[in-house]
């Protein structure tokens, strides 16, 4: 009896969680589409629809030449772009706040950002131009992450408070690395380059960048979608996880990796981008519950959705770019406020 | 048992290097301060005041400014003829001595004025010199310390370092900020040295060099400057006076390198261009920034603008192969050119001296046919009045390359 | 089929936690074990676990050597029942159980309905299936043991490791936690778990074994090894053990109360 009545509720649980996820695909569907229809330049809907199908299906071309470069070199990039680095940085902060145990956590922890910002800054000082700059920001990002798996490996104790400490401590050490490349930096144009970097922003997206940006980004996505009942599992300890069958070190290795070759293509073609990482996943969590199963799918598609709203703000506000980097942090610092008095609540 | 010792030992072992490490820093930080204070005191003018300077290693600014400030005093009761009351363009009256042989200077702007001006009074750089401002304004300025800038940039005006190079005057020169008069009371509070500020903007370095000779000497230097600037002025506004301001060059002037930074209309490093086109880069908070404002290129195909001007290092040699960029009409008729960058940018970066020669440059690639003189003259007129440098053919032709109106 | 320990040394550093301990549970047996804190009850279970592997001597459980077993092989002889604890999610008591799904499956597993099945067979078999959809963190101590307990169950071993399962419980929840535990090795579950109290021995063990300062000081059934003069020796209070019910429990009373309440 108990078990017959049981056996419905995870049905309906299941079912409800398949509804949100339903409309959180709709939601970033809808918001691509809007994107696609709006731009400082003004490009009609029936064009943008016709310049699409023509794609397939050639159609007689009743747009200027210019609005389709536009559409395919210009918007159509960014808002892929945007998606994708909303979808990674997301599923990353999601990815590492259950293998650290720790909700506050963002793709930050283990130093990519400041590893990719130290590498970007390099590339800036040696005069490389934007494939450079990224290919430098990328690698460094997955340097420093090495760096402080390396770190953690040699030392004894708690492995997730060793790989913490590792990552505070090797991200204060490249993060001292920009500011003395900011101070060496000529200040006439490469200083205004590294701090405009740093801001982060998708204006300059290519269909390169795309390209490039877009192998890294599936396989870990890929990596962190299929792994992410396991990382249920690591939420409750090693202690625990390990006796319920599950090789912890080798787990926590392959998610970091996963989450860190994501956020390092992220970085690599857009600087830093924050806030995004540590929100998304709440707000999913809050959305959606913490069950990895529900919540890894739930976090890329509001991260996407997010990072399209957000960047679409940005190119569209004012004339001149908002630096995306900035708007995500004015949204994403209050939210986190309200979160932690939220919680305070809640423990009385 | 036998591990854990080990590495008890072991971590013992390591804070020992690690302050060992630390002391052999300190040490060899002292000796490198010492040695340079030192140097600075062999170069220096008066000896003894510097050298007692420089053996008090460890005193505070404080007490190392008071003392430059007595080195100073000394100095100029040694060149017996006093102070003179002295107003600059703040309008602060400043006590300066009558004849001032040794210049610091505050930033990019009056480093490049005093380098056309009286480079050998300067006793420091606020920025290194590249290589190519070296090449025309001398080797033997390139070595001179260097001691930071007080606006933009890092903001890392080093007071001591200042004061260690013993300047008589420290002399701020460009377009005032709203805070200059504090700022200046400041630093002249700090180091004892007298700080003058001296107003330049693109119409007015004329009075500025004038305003150097008032205060440094050699008039005849400065007469010849002034009168350059203020004939290169006159001559490019009463072409431009021929051109109906309606009709002019709708252009955009982009940096970066992604092409995506707009100085915008109305800002400090837009001067230059506005001066003879109409800036497309309408945006809705004209900062003074040197990177100017990130647009979108869809804005920028919403401007099309007739003629684009790209900044040196920017992407000028790629847009005619990108899809994105060969769009746009001044890409496609071959309206667009690249800003020369020897000695250093010609429009906007720093804004000092250099723009004399940009609003030239600028205005005669915009209106050709409106001036009588080339470009080449005007160019060639420019680096043997300024840096005293004879420009070969050759060189020049370089300069201007990807800079010249289209035939 | 059945726990044994022989000649098990470990030590922390140059702190030698246990000594030369030799221990052997038959299949089905509920083994109590008794000792002060700080005497090796929890590095024991964590050499057992798997926990801890630098430890010399051999431990076999269901007689496979554990230290020749993989991770996931381990997790099938025996399964863990931590203390409970809050975890930082917020899980159902259905999705904890299922993680115990772990253990029969390879890297890239996700659970599938048997393993929903199983889960809600090993909630019902604790009595607590209606608990199965409620936020794991909002049931109380008591309940949220008994989800470790259905959660071991699920992972299908034969062993069962308890650390101290009842020292964070309020009496009640004792209670039904351990007669819980009481009645799975009556079902044929092999259970070792820890304890800090003597009269839960009594009540709900076949076997005591007795650690102090590393060492194994005592092991049998409860009524030949817990003695007035062993409490007194390992907690250094002077206790009497009375007999209730025809000696079918027995419980340990400090003297030093019995004395006061005389006086009065």
């Amino acid at each position: 009896m108990a078990k017959v009545s049981g056996n419905n509720a995870p049905v309906r649980r299941k079912r409800t969680a398949n509804l949100i996820l339903l409309g959180l695909g709709i939601l970033v569907v809808v918001l691509a589409v809007l994107s696609f229809l709006v731009g400082r330049y003004p490009i009609s809907p029936d064009k943008v629809v016709a310049m699409l199908v023509d794609r397939i299906i050639p159609v007689d071309a009743f747009w200027t030449d210019q609005e389709e470069t536009i559409f395919f070199n210009v918007r159509l990039p960014r808002v892929v772009m945007a998606m994708l680095v909303g979808c990674c940085l997301s599923s990353a902060g999601a990815a590492y706040q259950g293998t650290f145990q720790n909700p506050l956590v963002s793709p930050d922890i283990l130093g990519a950002s400041q590893g990719a910002a130290f590498g970007a800054a390099v590339a800036i000082l040696l005069g490389f131009a934007s494939f450079g700059i990224s290919a430098m920001a990328f690698v460094f990002a997955i340097i420093t992450v090495l760096l402080v798996i390396a770190v953690a490996q040699a030392a004894r104790g708690n492995q997730v408070l060793t790989v913490v400490l590792a990552g505070v401590m090797v991200s204060s050490l490249f993060s001292a690395g920009v500011s003395f490349t900011k101070l060496i930096a000529d200040p006439a144009d490469q200083l205004p380059a590294i701090t405009y970097w740093l801001m982060g922003s998708l204006t300059s997206a290519k269909p390169s960048d795309v390209y490039m940006a877009f192998p890294p980004m599936f396989i870990g996505l890929v990596v962190l979608f299929v792994l992410r009942w396991k990382i249920n599992i690591l939420t409750m300890g090693d202690d625990e996880a390990s006796t319920m069958g599950v090789n912890t070190k080798l787990l926590r290795m392959v998610i970091i990796l996963a989450a860190t070759l994501v956020t390092a293509a992220s970085v690599a073609v857009t600087g830093m981008i924050g806030w995004v990482g540590l929100v998304i996943p709440h707000l999913s969590r809050m959305l959606i519950g913490s069950d990895y199963r529900k919540l890894m799918p739930a976090s890329m598609l509001m991260g996407a959705s997010f990072l399209l709203l957000v960047d679409d703000v940005s190119r569209l506000a004012t004339t001149a770019e908002i630096p995306i980097g900035i708007l995500t942090a004015f949204i994403g610092a209050p939210f986190f406020l309200y979160l932690i008095t939220r919680e305070g609540r809640k423990r009385k | 048992m036998k591990k854990s010792m080990k590495s008890r030992r072991l971590a013992r072992l390591w804070a020992a290097v690690v302050v060992a490490m630390m002391c052999a820093v300190a040490l060899g930080l002292a000796a490198c301060g010492g040695s340079s204070q030192a140097s600075s005191a062999a170069s220096g003018s008066e000896s003894a005041s510097a050298s007692e300077a420089a053996s008090s290693e460890a005193a505070s600014s404080e007490a190392a400014s008071s003392e430059a400030a007595e080195s100073g005093a000394s100095e100029s009761a040694a060149a017996d003829a006093g102070m003179v009351s002295f107003t600059d363009s703040s309008g602060r009256t400043v006590e300066v001595p009558a004849n001032i042989e040794r210049v610091a200077v505050t930033g990019p702007i009056s480093q490049m004025c005093m380098l056309t001006f009286a480079p050998d009074k300067m006793v420091g750089l606020s920025n290194e010199l590249s290589a190519a401002e070296t090449k025309y304004v001398g080797e033997q300025y390139a070595s001179l310390p260097v001691y930071g800038q007080i606006y933009g940039g890092k903001g890392d005006f080093n007071k001591e370092a200042v004061a260690a190079a013993d300047p008589q005057l420290i002399l701020d020169i460009g377009e005032a900020k709203k805070s200059i008069v504090e700022d200046l009371d400041e630093i002249q509070a700090a180091t004892g040295i007298p700080c003058v500020h001296v107003e330049a903007t693109l119409g007015s370095y004329d009075e500025a060099y004038t305003m150097l000779g008032e205060l440094l000497g050699q008039q005849e230097r400065a007469a010849e400057l002034s009168e350059y600037c203020k004939n290169a002025y006159n001559a490019t506004v009463d072409g431009l006076k021929k051109v109906d301001p309606d009709k002019f060059v709708k252009v955009a002037y982009l940096l970066g390198d992604a092409g995506l930074n707009a100085i915008p209309k109305g800002s400090f490093q837009g001067q230059v261009v506005e001066m003879a086109a109409n800036n497309v880069v309408e945006v809705e908070n004209a900062t003074g920034s040197g990177l100017g404002a990130e647009v979108s290129f869809e804005q920028i195909a919403m401007w099309d603008p007739e003629m684009i001007i790209f900044a040196p290092d920017s992407i000028y040699d790629t847009v005619a192969d990108d899809p994105s960029w060969s769009t746009l009409t001044a890409v496609k008729n071959g309206n667009y050119y690249k800003v020369p960058g020897e000695p250093y940018n010609w429009v906007h970066n720093p804004p000092s001296v250099n723009q004399i020669l940009g609003m030239q440059w600028f205005a005669r690639l915009c209106y050709p046919d409106q001036f009588d003189d080339n470009i080449s003259d005007v160019v060639k007129d420019y680096y043997k009045t300024l840096y005293n440098y004879e420009l070969s053919d050759d060189e020049c032709a370089e300069l201007l390359k990807n800079a010249e109106p289209n035939a | 089929m059945s726990v044994s320990i022989e000649k098990l040394d470990f030590s922390y550093g140059s702190h030698r936690v246990l000594k030369d301990i030799s221990v052997d549970v038959a299949d089905g047996t509920l083994v109590n074990v008794l000792g002060p804190n700080g005497t090796g009850k929890s590095t024991r279970c964590r050499c057992i676990l798997g926990l801890n592997k630098n430890y010399q001597g051999t431990i076999i459980v269901n007689g496979k050597d554990i230290r020749k077993l993989s991770i996931r092989e381990r997790a099938k002889e025996m399964a863990y029942i931590p203390q409970s604890h809050k975890p930082v999610y917020d899980y159902a008591v259905l999705d904890v159980v299922l993680m115990s799904a772990g253990a029969s499956s390879g890297m890239l597993f996700t659970p599938k309905q048997a393993h929903v099945d199983r889960a809600y067979e090993a909630l019902d078999r604790i009595g607590i299936a209606h608990l199965a959809e409620r936020p794991y963190t909002q049931i109380s101590g008591g309940e949220q043991q008994l989800v470790l307990i259905a959660r071991a169950l699920a992972q299908n071993a034969s062993t069962l490791i308890m650390d101290e399962p009842t020292s964070a419980l309020d009496y009640g929840n004792t209670v039904r936690v351990l007669t819980c535990v009481r009645q799975l090795s009556e079902e044929g579950l092999t259970i070792i778990q820890s304890t800090h109290q003597p009269d839960q021995a009594f009540l709900y063990a076949d076997k005591t074994l007795v650690i102090h300062e590393g060492e194994v000081l005592a092991y049998g059934t409860p009524k030949e090894t817990i003695t007035e003069e062993l409490i007194s020796r390992i907690y250094g209070v002077d206790v009497e053990v009375n007999s209730l019910y025809d000696d079918k429990v027995r419980v340990c009373v400090p003297l030093s109360e019995v004395g006061r309440k005389n006086g009065n």
